[in-house]
């Protein structure tokens, strides 16, 4: 864990260096106490409303009968695809002043850019997350037989989800609020370029500024003392949280996927389909559309019409610079995720037979670290040596997209059927043949997914890398970031549009293998006749 | 009370072109209970999950306490059925204690919590209110499902597969214990079982039921001694067969004239259960012990004869005949036997 402990420790090391009087003088400005107020107000109002919309987004697809329900559940993870900055950019390019939605009918949203527009587009990329957790805890938890048995001691459909199933969801929901605002106090993109404009500073862009632009040691200080504030207000959520929620958490059984709950009113499903499609439209889809339309149009401020279309922009950002960063973006990308699943998998290997629960905690603790906090304190840590290098970088992604890589990982590994190992060492294989012949196989979607994440996070990774970045050591997303800070708007989408499709290319076609790689298991492994017949019925009913 | 209190009239339910349930009637009286049982895939859980609501059914009606709650262009919700289910899986509720579990359909306008400590009472929970499901055994928890579906009062309780998840031994004194206090509640109830012996020991009637459709309706007794098919024959209890011909109550069969209930002429055959028949060593006997099953009490025989078919006979386990002896066999009987004409 010298990627970590060290660096965190030299960050502690300096400010206690500094003494005491100092780091009062900077934590007692009311420059710094503004952001500590902003950072934590718009991660609990993120918090407050990512939740439930990411619950009732979960609740409404759970129902087979929504129509295109396959296609929702992947639609409504969009905006995890999309870089959070891109989407924040995105935007303000659709319903800010000369944007989208005021080139077409007129109407602008004042408060895109400034803490309004932050907590919109945080709101929409946290969502999905909350909607993850909401989902995984519905299947794991709440079966459907315990709805059933509802219904059938006369409580209705609204009484049901009152007294079953969100008190059944409670612990899942919880974790979601947790990690919904760690992500929110931690994310530094969107409040950077939607609140920095218009004076709203959060901890992280604060620090950004300070390591940035001011010279003057003292502002050096000053970052180090708040990524240590920004970790203690993690610590002060996520500890409590960690020892009260993951015991309740971890006895979740696993779910028979014996039938399909309740059918419902036709209409209530329509209703869910409509207000899934109208929300992302409204979160995406027209964002999205008002940064391809700005990439594309000759000049700013002219209608999004087919005669002022160009690919100039798109050719504009098209220089060595650019490829050059693009090929360090997928580079290190690759390498990062490459490097992580193949640790992280010897790891969990490992944590299995001995330390049990310690590096788990660990890998967690790191998700939870602030990306802000850990390129400050590695920058002190191995800055003399690394500074501004790409090593620098990796180290940073390494340290930090850990628990990414670590828990599909250990999870796949929870459900392998240890039966089935032994059965092979039974047949005459070792341990190596049978990891490899029966364990591998079941585990692949596990470390393909796991891969997957690394490397699109690690690609579109722009907190950590714009403090560690140097001369020559841009990544594609610091180079949007740097763009978008100097004005330029088309460019700026044409290179933001460049970086989405970058996401999309690989993410589509590992994601069809994942799909395709996931075993069927005999759905009875228990040799019981009924639940065999239950099992049929639902597959023959849907 | 008068009139069926559960009534299904040709119920016809179809899952894409397989039919699970196939013009289904059955008329369930006040206080009686009536045990479905059938090879897997019959459809007796469907039949099941129609009368709660929980399925659609295709055509047909069901009846519950006097009122339609499915037919044409009729679906109530299965709130508003007046039943209770005990789940093969128990579903209690994880997240609320036993009196929470219990209440959990008690309407609110009653005294909920002293319904529920009266049904406790019932089944003999009486101090575990404040437990939660995972602080209890597992005979303590089909209590609580039990004790939760009698709670509001429903006019037919459904109960399905509720033991099978409960190992041998305490699945005979739960069982009997659930039949104790459904009589003590008097509710009408529809068990569905794939264990024959508990079919017969748990329902007033016993409804045999294969590819959708009941084959018999009857007295456990009955659909024993007298069943109507040669599926009911064997899937309730082992039987053999031996060909013969009839003339009038008699039949001609290796085994000698054997008498049975239904007259006829022509080419037959003749249940016989292993209890009805016995073997005894005789070296010019037209039957050979091919093997025995020892199963306690009794030593089950497995004998071919002469003719070719092949019979089982039980003998007290203190006269075991050994494999491969040369015996005669010999109907014990009280009563005639059921004949099935050949086609």
């Amino acid at each position: 864990m010298v990627l970590v402990v060290l660096p965190v420790a030299r960050l502690v090391e300096i400010v206690v260096r500094e003494g005491a009087g100092t780091s009062k003088l900077i934590l007692s400005s009311p420059e710094v106490r503004t952001a500590a107020v902003n950072s934590v107000g718009l991660s609990v109002a993120v918090m407050l409303l990512a939740v439930p919309l990411g619950t009732a987004m979960a609740v409404g697809l759970r129902h087979s009968d929504v129509p295109g329900r396959a296609f929702w559940r992947v639609a409504v993870l969009l905006p995890v695809v999309v870089p959070e900055f891109v989407l924040g950019y995105s935007w303000t390019q659709a319903y800010g002043r000369a944007g989208f939605t005021d080139a077409l009918v007129g109407v602008h949203w004042q408060g895109v850019l400034g803490p309004g527009g932050v907590l919109a587009v945080l709101v929409a990329s946290t969502a999905p997350v909350a909607y993850l957790l909401a989902a995984v805890g519905l299947a794991a938890r709440a079966e459907p037989d315990l709805e059933r048995a509802a219904r059938a001691s006369g409580a209705s459909g609204t009484t049901v989800l009152r007294t079953v199933t969100l008190p059944l969801l409670r612990p899942s929901l919880a974790a979601a609020s947790v990690l919904v605002f760690v992500l929110s106090l931690q994310s530094f993109a969107v409040p950077q370029v939607m609140g920095a404009p218009a004076g709203f500073t959060t901890l992280t862009t604060k620090i950004y500024a300070d390591l940035s632009f001011a010279s003057d040691p003292l502002s050096f200080v000053e970052a180090v003392a708040l990524a240590l504030v920004l970790v203690l207000l993690t610590a002060a959520v996520v500890a409590p949280a960690d020892a009260t929620l993951s015991p309740r958490l971890r006895v979740t059984r696993v779910a028979e996927p014996a039938g399909a709950p309740f059918s419902r009113r036709p209409s209530a499903s329509r209703w869910v389909a409509a207000g899934l499609g109208s929300y992302l439209v409204v979160a995406v889809g027209l964002p999205l559309l008002a940064l391809l339309s700005a990439a594309l149009t000759r000049a700013v401020g002219l209608p999004p019409r087919p005669s002022n279309w160009t690919l100039d922009n798109f050719c504009l950002v098209i220089d060595q610079r650019s490829i050059e960063a693009l090929g360090r973006s997928v580079g290190l990308a690759v390498l990062a995720a490459s490097v992580l699943v193949v640790i992280g998998g010897c790891v969990a290997l490992l944590e299995h037979r001995r330390f049990g629960r310690g590096v788990a905690t660990m890998s967690i603790l790191t998700l939870a670290l602030p990306g802000s906090t850990l390129a400050v304190a590695l920058l002190i840590t191995y800055g003399r040596w690394l500074a501004g290098s790409l090593v620098l970088i990796l180290v940073a992604y390494l340290a930090k997209l850990w628990a990414l890589a670590h828990r599909p990982i250990t999870g796949a590994l929870d459900r392998l059927v240890p039966e089935e190992l032994y059965a092979a060492r039974a047949s005459g294989a070792t341990r190596l043949t049978a990891a490899r012949t029966v364990a591998l196989r079941p585990m692949a979607p596990a470390l393909l997914g796991a891969w997957l994440v690394c490397f699109l996070t690690a690609l579109h990774e722009v907190t950590m890398s714009s403090l560690l970045y140097g001369p020559g050591s841009e990544t594609l997303a610091v180079i949007v970031l740097n763009s978008q800070e100097l004005g330029r708007i088309g460019p700026t989408a044409a290179l933001s549009v460049l970086l989405t499709l970058l996401m999309a290319v690989p993410a589509l076609p590992l994601w069809v293998l994942s799909r395709r790689l996931r075993l069927r298991r005999p759905a009875d492994t228990v040799p019981d006749p009924t639940r065999r017949e239950n099992a049929q019925h639902a597959r023959a009913r849907g | 009370m008068s009139g069926p209190v559960l009534v299904l009239d040709q119920v016809t339910k179809r899952f894409r072109t397989v039919a699970a349930l196939e013009a289904v009637d059955l008329q369930v009286g006040h206080g009686e209970l009536v045990a479905i049982v059938g090879p897997s895939g019959c459809g007796k859980s469907t039949m099941l999950r129609s009368v709660a609501g929980l399925t659609t059914i295709d055509s047909g009606r069901i009846v519950v306490g006097g009122r339609d709650v499915a037919g044409p262009g009729v679906f109530i919700p299965p709130e508003e059925r007046h039943i209770g289910v005990v789940f093969q899986d128990l579903a209690l509720f994880p997240h609320l204690d036993v009196a929470g579990n219990v209440a959990f359909g008690v309407p609110r306008g009653e005294r909920r919590s002293s319904r529920a400590r009266e049904v406790l009472d019932l089944v003999g929970l009486t101090g575990l209110e404040s437990r939660y499901p995972h602080e209890l055994s597992g005979g303590e928890q089909q209590r609580v499902a039990l004790a939760r579906a009698l709670a509001p009062r429903p006019d037919v309780v459904l109960l399905d597969e509720p033991f099978s998840h409960l190992d041998r031994n305490l699945r005979m004194e739960v069982r009997d214990h659930t039949i104790e206090v459904l009589r003590a509640a008097a509710a009408t109830g529809v068990f569905v079982t794939h264990d024959q012996e508990e079919a017969m020991a748990v329902g007033d009637r016993v409804a045999v039921m294969r590819s959708g459709r009941f084959e018999q309706v009857a007295a456990p007794e009955t659909v024993f001694h007298a069943p109507v098919s040669r599926f009911v024959a064997t899937f309730l209890g082992e039987a053999d067969f031996v060909a013969g011909t009839r003339f009038g109550t008699r039949v001609d069969t290796v085994l000698g004239q054997l008498p049975v209930t239904s007259a006829g002429t022509g080419r037959c055959e003749v249940m016989l259960r292993p209890h009805e028949l016995t073997i005894d060593e005789d070296a010019d006997g037209d039957g050979i012990v091919e093997r025995t099953d020892f199963r306690g009490a009794v030593v089950m025989h497995h004998v071919t004869l002469s003719e070719g078919s092949r019979i089982r006979a039980q003998r007290p386990h203190t006269e075991p005949v050994k494999a491969g002896t040369r015996v005669r066999v010999r109907p014990v009987l009280t009563h005639p036997l059921v004949a099935f004409a050949v086609p």
